[in-house]
């Protein structure tokens, strides 16, 4: 199992200026962001250099986040890895989903920046005690 | 009267005129049905004339002489004889009208029974062949809409099916003639060179050998939908005009059932349609859900970090110009949600998809929801979600919904400082659940309090202090609880002193039976 630690996140957004906005915004927050723009681009930075997190919109051309999701807990070296999900659609049916494929915790867009990186905080801080 | 029936039947046929009423009606009877002969003559005088005409037969053995004896009692022992064999006749039609009569009524039960068009089609052939004692029984049909074409045979064991009844000659029109003059067409004979003979018939006894052959058209109202044909192969048959009726009852019972038939087929076709419709609607909301959300995203997103001061401070000008920009965007966020949620909820909700929802999960969850709104507006949140036996049966997200359009309303127009009480309560006796949501603000004019639940409307005191909204919360909220539920919303206001919302719904029945295993459990 590889070391999940240091404060690289992993960003993946089909929108552009939403994935400007991730990054931007974890910057700021003292992240070092990667940011993608689809699900196998995500897959593909979070195995060549697993992150200390990721964040994953769900609809993505290609692999959804979901998918993306599935692959990282098959994963024997990173299955640990704390993934939030992003979805614009508020239906019990993806956050179900999200849940049940091991999702560390999700966000409704449209989101509020501010409590997007209390999420992330949230999260690393779970995972670490 | 002579020894032969064969011929006094003919001379009676065939001499009504000038005869007697007695003649006249056996002339009639005879004319009319297929008359079997006495099974025994009457010979001598009649030694006893009421057992002849009770149908004994056995006592009248012989019959007079017609030619010795005075002329008085041979004339009279002709008439007993005449009316003997009249009262036979009678007999025999009565029996055997009797017995179509039972045989329609079997095929109407098995028509009945028949769980399709074409299983009718089939046992309606079958017993009708049977029934009739007939050598064929084909039946046709196109529907209403002739659209349904389904056909079906019986024969007798010893003759082939017919392989092609498309190859049946073309009625040319016939069908249609019949069906609007309520009729049928019977041939007793077809080789018969005395009697009319039809085109047709000669074109079906050389394409199936019916020498003698009944058509009854089935139709409804507007036009015939089928045919029905029985036929006797090879041979004569005297037709009656109650085996007429028969097929003709029958072909009503068959047109009923292929309407009944396609109108279930209309029906499930019509669920099927309305399912997918429905299926789209889910489809075409959460793709306009996304499509919407997705650029609110980018813009509430900056407008924060702009707000937040992270790409610098702002001037006090920019500040203004940001705070109506975020204002505004916010309004669009709470319409699209409420245009969604109305748009989701108007269709109806599948009450299938119910389950039983706790009312203390939905007070818990609204209630941390909102705790930041409140927060925010500096108003004191009190939460009573009550007990956890308080279930009901419903959509947990609309009733969540449903809860959140309260109290928000309840934070927006309560003044800061001010509190906000929500709580949930069970009344097992009356099997209601209650959840009251009362806040002391600025109230609802009394004026605008009809006007509350029509959708987009917004009290007056709502807009000339700028509260924001859209004016779908309530109507929602009372779409949900009210038609979804079978509840009830209230709503109580007194301007400048505070509204009291109660959402009144029935409880979850089963919850109150002993037997259920999760309340034994403690739930």
């Amino acid at each position: 199992m590889a070391e999940l630690t240091g404060n690289r996140v992993v960003v993946a957004d089909d929108d552009a200026d939403i994935l400007d906005l991730l990054v931007f915004v974890l910057n700021r927050a003292g992240f070092e962001t990667v940011g993608v723009a689809d699900g196998v681009a995500a897959l593909a930075a979070i195995e060549a250099n697993p992150p200390r997190l990721a964040i994953l919109d769900i609809m993505m051309p290609g692999m959804s986040g979901i998918e993306v999701l599935r692959q990282v807990r098959a994963s024997e070296t990173i299955g640990d890895l704390d993934v939030i999900l992003l979805t614009a659609r508020a239906r019990d049916s993806d956050v179900d989903t999200g849940f049940a494929t091991g999702a560390s915790d999700y966000v409704i867009k449209p989101f509020s920046p501010r409590e997007l990186v209390q999420r992330v905080n949230a999260v690393l801080t779970r995972s670490q005690s | 009267l002579r020894g032969d029936p064969r011929a006094r039947r003919h001379q009676a046929a065939h001499s009504p005129a000038g005869a007697g009423p007695v003649q006249k009606l056996i002339a009639f009877v005879r004319s009319s049905r297929d008359v079997q002969p006495l099974p025994t003559a009457v010979g001598e005088p009649l030694a006893d004339p009421r057992a002849g005409a009770a149908g004994h037969h056995g006592v009248v053995r012989s019959r007079a002489r017609a030619d010795q004896g005075p002329t008085e009692p041979r004339s009279s022992a002709a008439d007993v004889s005449l009316l003997t064999e009249q009262n036979l006749a009678l007999r025999q039609i009565h029996a055997r009208d009797l017995g179509t009569y039972q045989i329609t009524l079997e095929i109407a039960r098995a028509i009945r029974a028949a769980s399709d068009t074409q299983q009718a089609l089939d046992v309606m052939c079958h017993s009708m062949g049977e029934g009739l004692g007939a050598d064929r029984v084909i039946a046709k049909t196109m529907g209403t809409r002739h659209a349904v074409q389904l056909d079906a045979q019986w024969h007798r064991p010893d003759l082939p099916a017919l392989s092609d009844l498309t190859l049946l000659p073309d009625l040319g029109g016939l069908d249609e003639d019949l069906w609007l003059a309520a009729g049928f067409r019977a041939q007793d004979d077809v080789t018969d060179q005395e009697a009319p003979q039809e085109e047709l018939s000669r074109a079906f006894y050389q394409a199936t050998g019916a020498r003698a052959l009944m058509m009854v058209p089935i139709g409804l109202d507007d036009g015939v939908i089928g045919m029905i044909y029985v036929f006797m192969v090879n041979k004569p048959r005297r037709w009656t005009l109650a085996e007429a009726n028969l097929v003709q009852a029958v072909s009503g019972f068959v047109a009923r059932a292929i309407v009944a038939a396609e109108q279930k087929a209309n029906q499930d076709d019509y669920v099927e349609r309305i399912e997918k419709l429905d299926r789209q609607k889910s489809d075409f909301l959460a793709t306009v859900s996304h499509e919407l959300r997705t650029p609110l995203t980018s813009i509430s997103g900056y407008l924060e970090v702009l707000q937040d001061g992270e790409t610098g401070e702002l001037t006090a000008q920019q500040r203004r110009m940001i705070e109506v920009i975020s204002r505004n965007t916010d309004r669009l966020r709470s319409l699209i949600e409420d245009v969604l949620v109305l748009s989701r909820i108007e269709g109806g909700v599948r009450k299938t998809d119910f389950a039983e929802v706790s009312i203390h999960g939905v007070i818990t969850r609204v209630g941390e929801e909102l705790g930041l709104l409140a927060q925010g507006s500096s108003i004191e949140l009190e939460i009573d979600a009550g007990p956890h036996t308080a279930m009901v049966l419903g959509d947990r997200a609309s009733l969540d919904r449903a809860v959140v359009n309260i109290l928000s309303n309840a934070i927006k127009f309560s003044r800061p400082g001010g509190a906000v009480t929500v709580s949930g309560t069970m009344d097992p006796d009356a099997s209601r659940v209650l959840i009251t949501c009362q806040d002391h603000g600025v109230g609802i004019p009394a004026q605008d309090q009809v006007d509350l639940f029509t959708r987009f409307f917004r009290a007056r005191n709502a807009t000339d202090n700028a509260i924001p909204g859209t004016g779908l919360g309530l109507s929602i909220a009372k779409q949900i609880v009210e038609e979804h539920h079978g509840g009830q919303l209230r709503l109580t206001s007194v301007e400048d002193q505070g509204t009291t919302v109660v959402l009144d719904l029935p409880l979850y029945e089963s919850l109150l039976e002993p037997s259920q295993p999760h309340l034994a459990a403690g739930e």
